[in-house]
């Protein structure tokens, strides 16, 4: 051995009779519910009915189409992206006002974060909807809107909005969760900020930046860097909380399913096959994330 | 090196006490730098160095006495204080460059924003600083890339940048690995000897001798003495000065 | 969910008192043909309302509201309601009608208008074989050892304790469920709107059977649902269901969807 020829890798350790028995433990669970499902339940397992609410082959097209439940998939999408982006405007808001200087903004924004992590979010989305969205809806007009609008009526709108005719719909449910994230953004942006080093504060005072462009050119530039992590992971959780939403009837995955479930009448298969799809989309931008978060960190060194 | 006492003094502090809550950090400091003056600050730690200095740029606010600097009154909460601290310069011990922008960015910002100089006319005068302290070549890296005694060479430039009067150093070479400190110490030394008036909080004794025109010694937030160097280094005049120069000069 | 129930009526009643006093009164049949369009909430209910192999909706209701929009000359848009949800969203103005096998009770008429009725199906029973196969008469579920699975917040459950008071009644979001704790042997049996309970039974007719035959545990009166103070709208609505009784169409349609599933399986099952 010298100082150019190291010693090989320590060999990998082989499973251990504990691993084995943990094993066994985890499959013999799973064989057992398997088991209770099938013999006790007395369940008539009928996977074609349900698959065939995703995609369904269309006669008159001759090619395959999306059904019911792919485009309450669309849905979630939408509203999740378009209410992080909104969320996000809010959180950074009132993360600043949070830490700024004048009392009547950190007030404010102190009685937002609190009212909203302090109520379930049902009872929010319930109070948000009856109260609020009969009340300013109607007063911005949106209803009057017709769907047959060329400003709503076409390919690009229906991408990004979807079925105009859901339009007030979908706003409604957008917004709900969007000031519903928007106060753990908020929470997310003040501890960036605060977590940005009193020294940087300092010095760029020092060479005599105002207030506000410290936090513009210093501060904030640094924060944002902190919370993208956080933020991604706030994106994710918001593809969850978006089931809620089907309390109030927007058409989006899980009330999709419900209906579903009941015109079918097969429950298991619907839910365990919409718990994939929730799954298999959360996973994937949790493992994209993560990706281009160590994407990030190799570029910055 | 004579210095025009005649004239008025750039920094003059008089009566100055600092609280923290309950606790007396400063009482009734009174200190006069004159134009082109060097002045070593020094004292055990918790004596009120630092505080002293920071509130000649109001980073703390001073609840009594008067500063003046360059003949205006330095008062808390003032409007227009980033016009004093064009005139104010200062280097801290943990450097605080920004490190989400270049070498560059760093020195640039404080005069395209403070004083409204478009962005190429600073890049210019950024560059001409960079050269000034030996550190030109690295001016598009970013600072976590630098060591540290590269870094706070950068920090001594981002304040020259906007052409301060006077500049405040607080104990800029603390955070230093030992190999580093003579870079930065050198720095300092061609500074003062290109006339610029410093007030310096240091450990650095041989820094002092070399530079300071007076030293001034402090301890539990009074100013205990004042002497040139050669006097307080071989006679001081306090029994604290002699137990603080008998336990930092022992090794 | 029982916290949110609590909290239904109180946001109601606040919800009424704002409204009521703020709309300026124009008539929902103005409204409609305004639009253009007639909007009708529904929720999913076999075979009431319920979607195709397309995705498309079909139904009873799906008929009946398509003909109310035809016959005013206007389109028809479903609005897919949650249950429990429907009429604080009528009230709160999310569509014109309730189209939805609403049957009428006077605690639900204290907040809407109903029109008369235009069907009337009623609450069957499907029982257990293995816990209630030699259950006779009604007594025989009325004991503190039998368990009776319904959907919350419904008729049925009503039904339920009012007729076996001494039953236990089990609540489930879903008649789905209901159903399938009777399969699974956990219920005695399950009440359920008409013809639900004959078609599961025909689905599972070793487990599953009606005690009753084809009788109805009880009547009801299904009608449409409006909100409160259009004199109007209530009353075109009523007379076009007299007028549809009058004529047969409503009977026929109603026999389509409810006689038996074959006239409609193909389109909502795979082939």
């Amino acid at each position: 051995m010298d100082r150019n020829s190291p010693p090989p890798p320590a060999a990998k350790k082989p499973l251990k009779a504990v691993d084995y028995f943990l094993y066994a433990l985890v499959a013999g669970f799973i064989f057992y519910a398997i088991y209770r499902v099938n013999d006790v339940l007395v369940y008539h397992w009928n996977w074609s009915r349900v698959f065939g609410f995703v995609i369904r082959f269309d006669e008159e097209t001759q090619s395959w189409v999306s059904n019911l439940l792919l485009q309450g998939l669309a849905t979630t999408i939408r509203l999740a992206v378009w209410s992080t982006i909104f969320a996000t405007l809010v959180g950074v808001v009132m993360g600043y006002w949070r830490t700024c200087e004048n009392l009547t903004l950190r007030i404010i924004s102190r009685c937002y974060v609190e009212l909203i992590r302090n109520i379930p979010p049902v009872v929010f989305i319930f109070i948000f909807y009856f109260f609020v969205a009969s009340q300013i809806f109607p007063a911005m007009c949106i209803d009057n809107i017709s769907s047959k609008d060329p400003l709503v009526n076409n390919p690009v709108f229906t991408f990004m909005f979807g079925d105009p005719k859901l339009l007030s719909n979908f706003l409604a449910g957008m917004i709900c969760l969007s000031l519903f994230e928007g106060a753990y953004i908020t929470e997310i942006v003040r501890a960036g900020i605060q977590s940005t080093p009193k020294g940087q504060w300092e010095a760029a005072r020092a060479i005599g930046l105002s207030h506000l462009n410290v936090l513009r050119d210093v501060i904030l530039p640094q924060a944002i860097r902190k919370i993208l992590p956080p933020l991604a992971g706030q994106f994710i959780t918001l593809i969850k909380d978006s089931a809620i939403i089907s309390l109030i009837s927007i058409q989006e995955l899980t009330f999709v399913a419900t209906e579903v479930a009941a015109t079918t009448t097969r429950v298991f298969e619907t839910w365990i096959l919409v718990g994939a799809i929730y799954f298999v989309l959360c996973y994937s931008f949790a493992v994209l994330f993560a990706h281009l978060e160590k994407l990030a960190r190799r570029s910055h060194r | 090196m004579t210095h025009n006492h005649s004239a008025p003094p750039l920094v003059e502090i008089t009566g100055l006490c600092k609280w923290f809550g309950d606790f007396s950090a400063l009482y009734d400091i009174n200190l006069s730098v004159a134009t082109g003056e060097k002045v070593v600050v020094c004292g055990p730690s918790g004596s009120g160095k630092s505080t002293m200095i920071r509130c000649i740029n109001q980073l703390e606010q001073h609840q009594a006495g008067t500063i003046m600097v360059a003949g205006r009154e330095v008062t808390p909460g003032m409007k227009k204080i980033e016009e004093v601290r064009r005139d104010v310069g200062m280097v801290f011990q943990s450097f605080n460059l920004f490190p989400h922008m270049t070498v560059v960015d760093n020195l640039t910002i404080g005069p395209i924003r403070n004083m409204g100089m478009p962005r190429a006319e600073a890049t210019e005068r950024a560059m001409q600083q960079l050269e000034r302290v030996k550190i030109a070549e690295q001016a598009h890296k970013y600072p976590p890339q630098l060591s540290g005694g590269q870094q706070q060479r950068v920090a001594i430039a981002r304040s020259l940048c906007l052409k301060p009067k006077i500049m405040l150093f607080d104990e800029p070479t603390s955070a230093l690995d030992p190999e580093m400190i003579a870079g930065v110490l050198d720095v300092m030394i061609e500074l003062a000897e290109e006339g610029m008036t410093m007030i310096c909080v240091t450990h650095e004794m041989g820094f002092a001798r070399r530079v300071a025109d007076r030293i001034v010694f402090m301890d539990m937030g009074e100013i205990v003495e004042v002497a040139e160097p050669e006097i307080f280094f071989n006679s001081p005049q306090t029994d604290r000065a002699k137990l603080f120069l008998s336990q930092i000069l022992g090794h | 969910m029982n916290f949110v129930k609590t909290l239904k009526p109180f946001l109601l009643a606040v919800l009424l008192v704002v409204v009521g006093s703020s709309t300026a009164w124009a008539g929902v049949l103005e409204d409609i043909q305004k639009r253009g369009s007639l909007r009708v909430g529904m929720s999913t209910f076999v075979p009431w309302a319920m979607r195709d192999k397309k995705g498309e909706l079909i139904g009873f209701e799906i008929a009946v509201a398509t003909k109310v929009a035809a016959d005013i000359g206007v389109e028809v848009e479903f609005v897919p309601t949650a249950w429990s949800g429907i009429i604080p969203a009528l009230i709160a103005k999310k569509f014109d009608v309730i189209i939805g096998g609403m049957s009428i009770t006077p605690q639900r008429n204290l907040t809407v208008n109903f029109t008369t009725p235009y069907a009337h199906s009623g609450q069957q029973m499907a029982a257990s074989t293995k816990l209630a196969g030699n259950f006779k008469t009604r007594e025989d579920f009325n004991s503190s050892k039998v368990t009776i699975a319904c959907r919350r917040g419904a008729t049925p459950c009503k039904a339920a304790q009012n007729m076996f008071p001494k039953a236990t009644v089990r609540r489930f979001d879903d008649d789905a469920q209901a159903f399938q704790e009777v399969v699974n042997g956990n219920a005695h049996a399950m009440i359920s709107s008409a013809p639900k309970p004959r078609f599961w039974s025909d689905a599972y007719p070793d487990k599953v059977f009606l005690p009753f035959g084809e009788e109805n545990l009880t009547r009801g009166d299904e009608a449409f649902a409006l909100r409160k103070g259009d004199a109007d709208a209530l009353n075109f609505f009523s007379n076009w269901i007299i007028v549809n009784t009058s004529n047969g169409w409503l009977k026929e349609t109603h026999d389509f969807w409810f006689q038996d599933q074959s006239a409609w399986k193909d389109m909502v099952a795979p082939k």
